[in-house]
């Protein structure tokens, strides 16, 4: 039993990288890369919240530009200062995993996009002995344009 | 020494990550459409779509299991939007979780863009 509680509690920094989504709620949650231990470096940004568009709110005129994907990310290092299981890590992160960072990366794309709707987002997890990690923020939506 | 290896075990089989190697998808927002929100109309088809990540012996992790992987599942060749969805999330685990499949399930109606 007590092995099973503590390892509920060691379980319980993972699931912040690997499905922190947006509920029903008003509450928020940040998808930013985890950095415990020694924490050296720190410089991320994460997505947070994104009300966006549905059909009903693209305007009469616009003109479809078809689904769009955008993808920002973040990345992290951990690397264990001693060779046992519960050594302390040193940590670091950075990156812009932003959902800016992804429709900036769409706009680039798309220079006459107006705006996007039917938007889905989603996080990509890519770990390697968990000692580098990198969450990828991807926007995959509708765009339109406008006319000039 | 066995305390060592259980503590990491668990925690990897809670959080569905792989040890070794983990590149999956997890979905994370998707607001979806209601009836009125798109050109509805009373005989759109139902669809459901399907995504999966996939991990195996708490070593190794992979796949796409995100939202918009399921909604590319569920619309096939139609070129449409989807609305009035329902989301889901199914587990299969076998053999203490050694082969765990965790999928991201969209059903709703489908309606002309």
């Amino acid at each position: 039993m007590k092995t099973l509680i503590l390892a509920v509690l060691l379980a319980v920094p993972a699931p912040f990288a690997a499905a922190t989504g947006e509920g029903d709620g008003d509450e928020a949650f940040p998808g930013l890369i985890p950095a415990g231990g020694i924490m050296l470096f720190y410089d991320s940004e994460g997505p947070l919240s994104f009300v966006s568009m549905t059909p009903k709110d693209v305007p009469a005129d616009a003109r479809q530009l078809g689904t769009v994907k955008g993808v920002s990310c973040q990345h992290g290092l951990s690397i264990p200062i001693a060779a046992n299981i519960r050594a302390t890590n040193v940590t670091g992160g950075y990156g812009d995993g932003s959902f800016k960072k992804a429709l900036e990366q769409i706009k680039k794309e798309h220079p006459d996009m107006s705006g996007v709707y039917d938007v889905r987002t989603d996080l990509r997890i890519f770990s390697i002995l968990g000692i580098y990690r990198k969450l990828c923020t991807e926007v995959t939506a509708r765009a339109f344009a406008r006319p000039q | 020494m066995r305390k060592l290896f259980v503590f990491p075990l668990f925690a990897v089989m809670l959080s569905g990550c792989g040890i070794l190697y983990t590149d999956i998808k997890v979905p994370r927002g998707y607001r979806t459409s209601s009836p009125s929100e798109v050109k509805s109309a009373p005989d759109d088809p139902t669809a459901t779509g399907k995504a999966c990540n996939r991990s195996a012996l708490f070593l190794v992790a992979w796949g796409d299991g995100s939202y918009a992987a399921a909604v590319r599942d569920a619309l096939g060749t139609r070129d449409g939007i989807m609305y009035d969805v329902r989301a889901d999330m199914k587990v299969n685990a076998y053999v203490l979780g050694l082969y765990t499949k965790v999928c991201t399930v969209v059903s709703g109606r489908v309606a002309k863009p």
